[in-house]
Parts: structure tokens; sequence; C-alpha cells
């Protein structure tokens, strides 16, 4: 696990084209150092989600590079982004159930995103119980996804992104839905990962923008903050 | 911890979709099963059809005929060498019996002081298929036995015991052998395999009037007493025709041409076989069902393959989460692929032994219902091969299916609502080219010439209409459907609003409506057209066995059958003597005759399609006649005044009479003399006859010469001696009284004078007399157009026996078709024939005729009346055969595959209904958000769904009965041609009742699935889709 550096640089995005064009990133520049934990913040309609599908190569931006370690993602192949996303970059998305399969067990999710990596790279892959030690999910390995509870769910959700030893960890409103001790918590361990993962959160919750190393606050695709 | 496999993964999923897991295994079950069907259901046809055709040949057809013979002399050899030539012969053959030994010698029998004509014969075995009815078989040299009803002939006195001397036939020879008989028989069964089609039993009278016995069985040792007598000698190899399969055929063939070729340079032995050409009759019905079996699999399969992609798309839009889920992970592509086809291929493989196992099933279950009973049913190569082919097919629908989920984006996937695929002009042109090529093909199928298989692929014809008629009509229905919006609009009704602008603005469910519509189409038309050949099959075996039952009988002694048979059914109304005959050359009819009891053909016949109706033809040939006269009595007299007699020329006056068993007798009485006398005969009638007529017979002293005068018949009277009463002769009524049939060159002018009936009569040779009318003069005869040849320049056709006696046939209609003879023959009444043909009743082939009224037991009363039951034929017999031609099995197979193509179109829809209905609950739950009632919603749901469904079936199933309606007159329904008039309108009633069957289940299917989506339309779906 070695954590990555993530650099943004005039990073613009835009939906539509002529009268109809939206502009949801603009111009947007910035660097996370490897090992850096940043909460990504600001209202609906600010550019959050566009950043975090740019980020999770997910989407091309209309202009601008975003580098993850050494690799441009507006430049890599689809096949390199995806081979990107099973090495380095781990994304956990808003809606639990969006990261993983419901009828597996909480070890099979955390198999199954290690099945992206090459044969050869998979002995180098994290044992499954201990990825859900880290979460604190090892005693639930044999449950089925779809029976947890909301926080172990979310919880698992990040095991399943720590799976593959990621540079970088992207997780979007990874404590939405959860109460006060779930979400406690989860913010404790996004901070433990803190110097071994580059870790990028998208939030609404001000707290954990306080808990992280920097915050970056979008209002209509600008960093303000 | 321990590594688990990928495997337990995949098991959940398909688990956890068990609604739709269990969906493609059931679709791709089927599939497999359609595939594998066909092959298994083809081979057990063959194999039954193969089975027919050998049972259905004689055994003198498939059994090898070998003729043992001595150069130079072709068929004939000293009985002593007959076993030195055995040896050469094969001792066994595969899938024939030992063979069966015969010598038969042509002889003169002459015991107790009678004499008769016949054949001495050994064949091995003969006792065991013989009834003995009195003493013992033959076991040594000089003994016999004789049948029972030769020792009943008139004029045999032989006995038990009776001495026979057994003397050579042969001109010059001289040779006799003297044999006792032991013992009595009649035959178990004249049509027995053991005869090999030869008539062992034939008693009668030759044509130069010897009388003729049934064969006299001896001991193979009797043979060997003879010297100089010409004996033929044979070996017949009985076929087993019951261990042959399809696959010793080719052995077969070999084997039996191998011993041809052997023998063909043999002056010793000569082998004659027709199992060749039964063969090839069962290559031909194979060659049918195999080219039907393939055209009906392939659509079914290709119906099967449609459902199975609608099925697994949906299989695929519901894993399309996970697909992205998989991409987010960052899976490789080919990881993507295997990991989102691997659940469908799985059940692909499970289904495949399934799907074979279903397909044995159903093979079964068809065979039991129509094949042959017994007939194996066996996986062959080709089932498996298909449905591997199925299973390939399956992976192929499988990856087309999933390749747009596949290529989706994650972003795209994550968008729960997804935008509704309009079909683009492209696919709309290139459904109407489709539509183009489907009707331009099944007008080229139509209108293909008969031949090899061009009936047969007619087929695939119904296919392409439905077809056709389905892709235009549904692209046409969002049209149809836009002409009501303004209707709708300006309506109260909030459901039928929102469900015409559902059809008019998402065609989803147009893919949907097309395969319902074909499966419905391709279901009418096999219904139509199996209850279509259901009735053509009743109709052309009625006209070919003529009534319900029809019994193949031997009379016994002199017994007159048509008499026998009115004892048998007085009423009239369920039996009827019958008779086929192939009269002698000569005469005009070039068939056969049919000769019926007219009195009871409209009762008990069956009727003939194509043909003149049963009463009508039984009036045709009815004759014309009065009733007959009787008389009771063992004497009878006649009053006549004789003139103008030729001295040296006078005739001598005949009494001709019929016993009430049909025997005909002649009372001869004194010479004709000038002046009236009254003329008298002893007669065999105390228990009753019918007067004939009166015959100016031509003395044996009078060889030729004009025997010419004139006879006034003034009175006829009959009794015991001392009591003769007048007898009721109408002598004053011109109907009456007619000519008698002249013998040779007689002439007879009769005319009803004052005081009796006046005859006029001249003849150079021969003689005439005057005959009552209660005999016809002529046949009235109904014929098929090509059943009488004759030149009109040469007078009134004729028919001959082996008597030379010839009839006068007077063609009074024509009919294309006639019962049992069909369109070669004539039917005449055989009453009329008995009594004009006097060899008719020892040549014809006689037959009871039974009506579906008869009595259960009316087999066992034929056998107690004195007919010998030889055999029996049914019109369901000859139903069910028919039902196993090859034509008749690929209809059925059809059938069977468009019932299982609806089952799996309405699984396929009912799939399709429910993976839809999460995608359609987001816009059910925005409309309730404003405002629209969930009553209305529902009735706009099921208005919906309707609309689609109902639009499929008034596609299909008037598209599905128009194909049968175009193509009945072009699709074989038999393996062999008829004349019988065939219907071919579809049977429009078990199209009705599948039809509201199938209104109700899509209509409870609409119903449901409304429920369905409206169930899951709730407030919470808005929340999922803002996200």
């Amino acid at each position: 696990m070695t954590a990555l550096e993530v650099t943004v640089e005039h990073l613009t995005h835009v939906y539509g084209a002529g009268e109809e064009a939206v502009v949801a990133l603009d111009d947007l520049t910035f660097r996370l150092p490897a090992g850096s934990t940043t909460a990504v913040m600001g209202p609906s309609g600010s550019g959050k989600s566009t950043l975090t599908t740019i980020l999770a190569g997910l989407q091309r931006p209309t202009a601008g590079r975003v580098l993850i370690g050494d690799a441009d993602l507006a430049t890599l192949s689809e096949v390199d982004l995806l081979r990107l996303r099973a090495r380095e970059l781990a994304v956990t998305v808003q809606r639990p159930d969006r990261n993983l399969l419901g009828y597996g067990t909480v070890a099979d999710n955390v198999r199954f995103a290690q099945r992206g990596a090459a044969r050869s790279e998979r002995c180098r892959r994290p044992d499954v119980l201990e990825v859900l030690q880290q979460v604190g999910l090892p005693h639930l390995a044999g449950q089925r996804a779809d029976g947890l509870s909301g926080g172990e769910r979310q919880r698992l959700a990040l095991a399943v992104g720590l799976a593959t030893a990621p540079g970088v960890l992207l997780a979007d409103e990874p404590t939405s839905q959860l109460d006060d001790r779930n979400r406690d918590a989860l913010v404790e361990l996004l901070c433990s990962l803190a110097g071994r993962v580059t870790v990028i959160v998208v939030t609404h919750d001000d707290r954990l923008g306080d808990r992280f190393d920097r915050r970056i606050v979008l209002r209509d695709g600008r960093a303000t903050g | 911890m321990q590594r688990r496999r990928p495997t337990s993964l995949l098991m959940r999923g398909l688990i956890a979709r068990r609604s739709l897991s269990i969906a493609v295994l059931i679709a791709a079950g089927l599939t497999t099963a359609a595939a594998a069907l066909g092959p298994m259901y083809a081979h057990a046809a063959a194999e039954s059809t193969l089975r027919d055709e050998l049972l259905a040949a004689t055994s003198g057809q498939t059994g090898l005929h070998l003729t043992i013979a001595e150069p130079p002399v072709d068929t004939q050899l000293p009985p002593a060498q007959f076993d030195s030539a055995v040896q050469e012969a094969p001792r066994s053959l595969p899938h024939y019996g030992k063979p069966i030994g015969t010598l038969s010698w042509q002889v003169g029998a002459f015991g107790a002081g009678d004499a008769a004509r016949g054949a001495a014969v050994w064949r091995d075995g003969e006792c065991a298929h013989l009834v003995l009815t009195s003493g013992r078989c033959p076991e040594r040299a000089g003994e016999a036995v004789v049948s029972a009803r030769t020792l009943q002939i008139n004029g045999i006195r032989w006995r038990s015991g009776t001495v026979l001397a057994l003397a050579d036939t042969t001109p010059g020879s001289t040779e006799s052998l003297p044999v006792r008989i032991v013992g009595t028989y009649r035959p178990a069964s004249a049509l027995d395999p053991f005869w090999f089609g030869v008539d062992y039993f034939q008693e009668g009278e030759d044509a130069a009037g010897n009388i003729r016995v049934d064969t006299i069985f001896v001991a193979r040792a009797e043979f060997r007493r003879l010297v100089e007598s010409e004996v033929h000698a044979s070996l017949d190899y009985p076929f087993r025709p019951t261990s042959v399969r399809l696959a010793d055929v080719p052995g077969l063939r070999a084997d039996v041409d191998r011993l041809q070729h052997q023998h063909s340079d043999s002056a010793r032995l000569a082998l004659t076989t027709g199992l060749d050409d039964v063969l090839d009759a069962a290559a031909h019905q194979q060659q049918l069902v195999d080219i039907g079996t393939l055209l009906v699999t392939l659509q079914l399969s290709l119906l099967g393959w449609l459902v199975l992609f609608q099925i697994v798309t949906d299989l695929a839009e519901a894993r399309g989460p996970e697909i992205a889920l998989a991409k987010l992970r960052g899976h490789r592509p080919w990881q993507v692929l295997r990991f989102g086809i691997a659940e469908p291929v799985v059940l692909l493989a499970i289904a495949t032994p399934i799907g074979i196992a279903v397909g044995a099933l159903a093979a079964v279950a068809l065979g039991g219902s129509v094949l042959v009973p017994g007939t194996p049913v066996v996986i062959t190569i080709a089932s498996i091969a298909a449905a591997a082919a199925a299973f390939a097919g399956g992976v192929v629908a499988t990856v087309l299916a999933g390749a747009r989920v596949l290529r989706r984006p994650v972003l795209e996937q994550w968008r729960r609502t997804m935008r509704s695929q309009r079909p683009t002009r492209v696919s709309l042109v290139v459904d109407l080219i489709a539509a183009a090529l489907a009707i331009g093909a099944f007008v080229v199928l139509r209108t293909l010439p008969a031949g090899h298989g061009q009936g047969t692929a007619a087929l695939l014809a119904p296919a392409l209409l439905v077809l056709a008629v389905a892709l235009a009509g549904v692209r046409l229905l969002p049209v149809v459907v836009r002409l009501t919006l303004p209707a709708t609009r300006a309506g109260s009704r909030v459901g039928l609003f929102l469900a015409t602008r559902q059809v008019v603005r998402r065609p989803a469910g147009v893919r949907l409506a097309t395969l319902l519509a074909v499966a419905a189409g391709l279901a009418a038309f096999a219904i139509g057209a199996e209850g279509t050949a259901v009735g053509n099959r009743l109709v052309r075996a009625q006209a070919e066995v003529g009534a319900a039952t029809v019994v193949d009988v031997q009379p016994t002694g002199s017994g007159d059958p048509v008499a026998t048979v009115r004892r048998l059914d007085p009423s009239g109304t369920w039996a009827m003597a019958a008779a086929t005959w192939l009269p002698d050359g000569g005469g005009a009819v070039a068939g056969t005759v049919l000769a019926v009891d007219a009195t009871r053909l409209a009762a008990v016949g069956d009727p003939t399609a194509g043909g003149i109706g049963r009463a009508d033809l039984a009036r045709a040939v009815r004759p014309r006649t009065v009733a007959p006269l009787a008389v009771r009595g063992t004497r009878i007299e006649a009053t006549i005044t004789a003139s103008a007699l030729r001295p040296g020329l006078q005739p001598q006056v005949q009494f001709d009479l019929r016993t009430p068993a049909g025997r005909t007798v002649a009372a001869e009485s004194t010479l004709l003399r000038n002046g009236m006398h009254t003329y008298r005969a002893t007669v065999p009638c105390a228990a009753g006859c019918t007067l004939a007529g009166i015959t100016w017979d031509r003395p044996i002293s009078i060889e030729s010469g004009d025997m010419a005068g004139t006879a006034l018949l003034a009175g006829l009277a009959a009794g015991g001696p001392g009591a003769v009463r007048p007898l009721a002769a109408r002598l004053d009524d011109p109907a009456a009284w007619r000519a008698a049939v002249p013998v040779s060159e007689a002439r007879d002018r009769v005319s009803v004078a004052s005081g009796g009936v006046l005859d006029h009569f001249s003849g150079a040779s021969g003689y005439g007399g005057v005959a009552f009318a209660s005999t016809p003069p002529v046949l009235r005869a109904v014929s098929t157009p090509h059943g009488l040849v004759h030149n009109p320049g040469t007078g009134p056709p004729t028919v001959v026996d082996s008597f030379g006696t010839r009839a006068a046939l007077q063609p009074v209609a024509t009919s294309a078709v006639l019962p049992a003879v069909l369109d070669a023959g004539v039917l005449l009444d055989a009453r009329s024939v008995e009594d004009l043909v006097p060899a008719f009743r020892t040549e014809a082939s006689w037959q009871v005729w039974l009506s579906s009224a008869a009595p259960p037991d009316a087999l066992a009363r034929i056998a107690r009346a004195g007919l010998v039951v030889q055999g029996v034929t049914t019109t369901a017999q000859r139903e069910r055969v028919l039902g196993r031609q090859g034509p008749a099995l690929s209809l059925l197979l059809l059938l069977a595959s468009a019932v299982v193509g609806a089952v799996l179109a309405a699984v396929g829809t009912a799939v399709s209904i429910g993976a839809s209905a999460r995608r359609r609950s987001y816009e059910l739950a925005a409309l309730h958000a404003v405002g629209v009632r969930r009553g209305s919603l529902f009735r706009a749901a099921v208005a919906e769904q309707s609309i689609l469904l109902l639009t499929a079936l008034a596609l299909g199933i008037p598209a599905g009965l128009l194909a049968a309606f175009l193509t009945l007159p072009v699709l074989p329904e038999f393996g062999t041609a008829t004349p019988v008039a065939l219907t071919f309108t579809p049977a429009v009633l078990p199209v009705a009742l599948f039809a509201g069957a199938f209104v109700v289940l899509v209509l409870v299917a609409a119903v449901v699935s409304a429920a369905a989506v409206l169930a899951r339309s709730g407030p919470g779906r808005l929340r999922e889709a803002e996200e």
C-alpha cells in the first residue's frame, strides 16, 4: 500500500453545448500530497459529483489534467483506467448497494474487488480477513451483504475499497445515512488511513472536513476554500 | 481464511435472481428440448413407419422365396433331390425365421367314386397352422388330411378313412399314389404369414368344370415315393418384421442383395423377394418425416431462441448494476464479460441435459400416442448435436443480449430511468424488408411444383406469413393508437388516456408483441391444420375401408354369404355382405368390382367423400326386379301351350330355382310338345325355394339346329305329391316376366298375352327361356371414370368370370370415387352378380361390412353363422395407420411444437413484464405524486398491457388461420396420394377455443403485471430516481 499524489490542473467540465451548455467544473486546480486526507465539500450542484466521477476515471474532463501519481486520467485508455482502478484507485460511491453485491457474503465482496488484479499481483493483495479487520467486520465474513446494517454496509464498502491496497481512496458521502456512533467510527477509520492512502472524501458533513488534513469547498464548479 | 471459489458467488447470484434463473432455465430447457426432440422424434417416426410398412406388407412380399429347380426345367425337380438342394441354401439369415420347405404336387384325387382336382402338399410344420377338426396329422407316407368343407361338397362322398388315389395331372403321366384320409382340418387363418400369401384353400370349380378341393396335406415321405411326377419345391424364409430396426436396414438390404447375386447364376436356386420395394416405401416415408421434422424443429428452435433472447436480455438488464460495479472495481473486459454471461451460460449448461431429457420424454409421449406401440425412442447423436447447437445458440443469444449492458458506461447504468429504446428508421426498414422477404418466400413455397420435399417445405410457409404479419402489424400499432389520442384526451378516462400514450411513446413492448404474435399464429395454424388433417384422415379411412369394420370371411360349403348376412342381421342396419372381385380378362372392368348388398349399403356403409352418396349409390345399382316367387314343396309343374315347334328340335323344359342358401337348382322336365301340356319336375324345395325362370334347354342330343317355337306359360303350381297348389306367378304382369339371359346364339321375345306369358323363341345354338323378374337382366353399374373400358360399337360392356360367363353391365352413373375400390373400379349389386355370374361366388373375396351400430359380439355371430373370419380391418385402424405416415407425423410435431412455442412465449411475456415492472414503477410513482389516482394508474397499466398482448393475438391468430387456409391445399397430409376428396378449410372451432384460452391467459397476465407494477410504484421510487 503506497499512497499516491493527486494533482488536478485547470480541470474544466461542461455538460451539453451551445446555449444549453452547463459548466460543472471551471478551471479547477489543486494538488493533494500522497497520504493526505481531503474533504471535498459544497452545496448541491456545486460540481462535487462531477469531480468524483472524473477523479474515478468514469468520465473524461472537457479540459485540464488529472494525475493519479504519474498517470494522466485524460490520456489513459479505457483498459488502463480499469487497470488503475484495479490497482491504485479505490472508489466507493454514494449508495452502499452500488458498492456491494447484495447476494454475496462480506468476504465475497472483498474478493470480488480483488478480482480485477492480474493473477501475478493477487498474492500481494491483503488477506480478506486482514482487510475486514481494518473495518472491524471479520466476524461477519460469512454474512450476506444485504443482511448487514447500514453502518456495517458502509464499513464493508470501505473494506471493499481497501481490498486492493490502493494508493488513493475516493469515497462519495461515506457517512450519509449513518447514525452518529457509526459515523464517528467510520471517520476514525478514514483518518487512520492517513499516510498509507491518499483519502479523498466527498461530503456534506462539516465535521468530517474538520478532521481531515484539508478541505476543498466547491461552488459553481470553482474551489472557494 | 480459506479462499472460496468464484462459483459460490455465481450460485448465490443464481439463487438471488431465482425467478429469472428459473425463467432462463425453462426457456433454455424448452429450446434445447425442441431442438433435441426433432431428431429423436424423426428417428422414432422412421422406426414406426418402417415397422408399419413391414407389417403391412404380406409375408410373400417381405419373405425370401427360394425356388429349387433342376436344370433344364425351371421350377420342378424330382423330390429326391430336394434335400441336396436344401443343403445349398442358407440355413439361417438375420431377421428371417427358419426356412419352411414346401413340396407341392398337382393331382387328381379319386376316392369313394368321386373325383376332384387339387394339390397334394407337404409344408414344413403345416399342422401347427391348421385346426384339426377330426383325426390327426399325416405322419408317414400313405396318409393325408383334407379340409372339413371338402367333405361337405355336393358330389364328394369322401370320409375319414377313405383311400384316395392321387394321380399326377401332367399329360402323359400315369404315376399314382394311394393315401388314406386320417383327419380333417380347417385353416386357422388363410392369411397366416406361414402360408406366404399362397392360397392353399381354393375350393370351387376350375375352368373345366372339375370340382377343386382345398389342399390335401400329406407327409414329406409321400414325395419320396414319387418317381416321375413334377413337383414344385421351394424354401420360404419368413420375415420377422418386429426384429428389424432402422439401423438394421442397410445390412438387411446388403444381405438380400448378396443372396440374389449369389443365386443369380445358379440354375438350382432362384431367389425372389419384394423386400426392396417395401424398404423403399419405408425410406420414402422416412424422407418425408425427416424434411418435415427439420422444418418444424427449425421454427420452434428459432422461436425458442427468440424467447430465450428476450429473457436473457432481461437477465442482463437485471445484472446491469453488478456489471457496472465490476467495471468500477477495475475488472478487465474479459473478466466483465465472463462475470456478465457466466450465470446465463451456467443455466444453459444445466438446461442442456434437462432439455435432452424433456425432449426424450416428449418424444416418448408423442410416440406413445401415435407411433406403432413399442417403437423405441433413443437419444441419437443427431439429437445431442441439436442440443449442442441449441446450447451454442443460447450462448450467442446471451452474448448478444448482454452486449448492450456490457458496453454501457458505468454512469449511464447508474441512471435509474434509462431512455426507452425507440425504434429507429433503420430498424423499421429492416423489419419491413424482413416482412417482404417472408411474404416473398411464402409465395414461392406456395407456388412450388409438387416434388421432392417441396410440399413438406410448405410447413415453413406459415411461420413466414405469420412473421410478416406480426412485424408489419406491431409496427403499425403505435400509428393506429396515435389516431385515438384526440378521443382519449377529450374523454374522462385517465387510465385509457395514459395507456394510449404509453403505447405511442414507448413501443418497448414491440419485440414482446411480435414474439407473442408469431407464437399465437403458429399455434393457430398448427391447431387448424391438425384439426383438418384429423378430419381428412377419417374421411380417407372411411372411403378406403368402406364401413366402420370390414371382416374378411370365407364362406363354408355352398353357403350364400348374402343370405347368411341377411339372416345374421334381419334388421339390415349393421351388417352387409360385400365382395371384391377381379373379373377374368375379356370384360370391360378395368379395376376391381365391389359387389355390395344394395339393400343395406346406405345403412351400413360409410360415406365416400368426393363420390356419390351411399343412398344414391345403393339406389343406382339396385336391380329393377319384382319380389321373388316362392316355391315350397317337392314338386313343381307348369301349364304350357306350345306351337310351331320343329320336329326333332324340341327343347327340354327346365325349372330354374334357388334354394334359401343361394344354391341354384336346375330341375328338368320333359321335352316341350305342341299343344297344351302340364310339365312336372321334382325339386328339393321342401324348405322353400324361389323360382328364377323356365329354360327351353337344348338337350344333349341336339348339338345344333334352329330350336324355335312359341310357348305360352299359362299356369304354375307347386306342392307335394297330390297336393299341388297354383303359384301367384303374376302371369298377367308384363313387369314380372322377361326373356332369360340367353346362352350362346339364342333369342326370346317375351310378352304378356291373354292367358299367360308368351315367348317366341329361337336359337341356332344355345338356348333361352323366360325368367321371373326377381333376378336382373343386366348388372346396373356405377363406375369410376376409368373403371369401365369398352367400345360402344361392340354392344354393352360386360363382365366375365373364369367360366367364360358374360353378364352385361348397364352403366347408370359415374362416381369419382367408390367405397373400397376408390378411383379404379365398379360398384355392383352382389345378389345380381351372383344371379348372373356363376363363378363370382367362388372367385370373389367375401367380406362382411359392419356399421358402428354392430353389436360387440358381431365377429362371434359371423363365425356362428358359418363364415370363417380371416381378418378384420377397421376405419379406426386405418386412421391410425394414416396418422403414422410421414406428413401426419410432421404435422403432429408442428402442433406439439406450436403449443410449446406458445407456452414459451407466455413465459417470456410474464418474465418480460415482471422485469420491466421496476423501470415502469418510476413513471407511475411520479404520476401518482402529481395526483393521478391509483385506480386510474392500475387501469392504465392493464389497458396498456392488454393493448399490446391482444394486438399480438389479433394479428397472430388470423394470420395463422390465413396461413392454414392458403397452405393446406399444398401441404401433404399423407404419404401416398388419394382420390378421396379432402377438405382444406382450417378447423376453426379448435382454433377459436385456443384463442379464447389464450386471451384469458394474456388478460390475466396483464392484470397481474399491472398490479405488480403498481405495487412497486411507491413514493420511495422517486427518491431513488432523484440520485
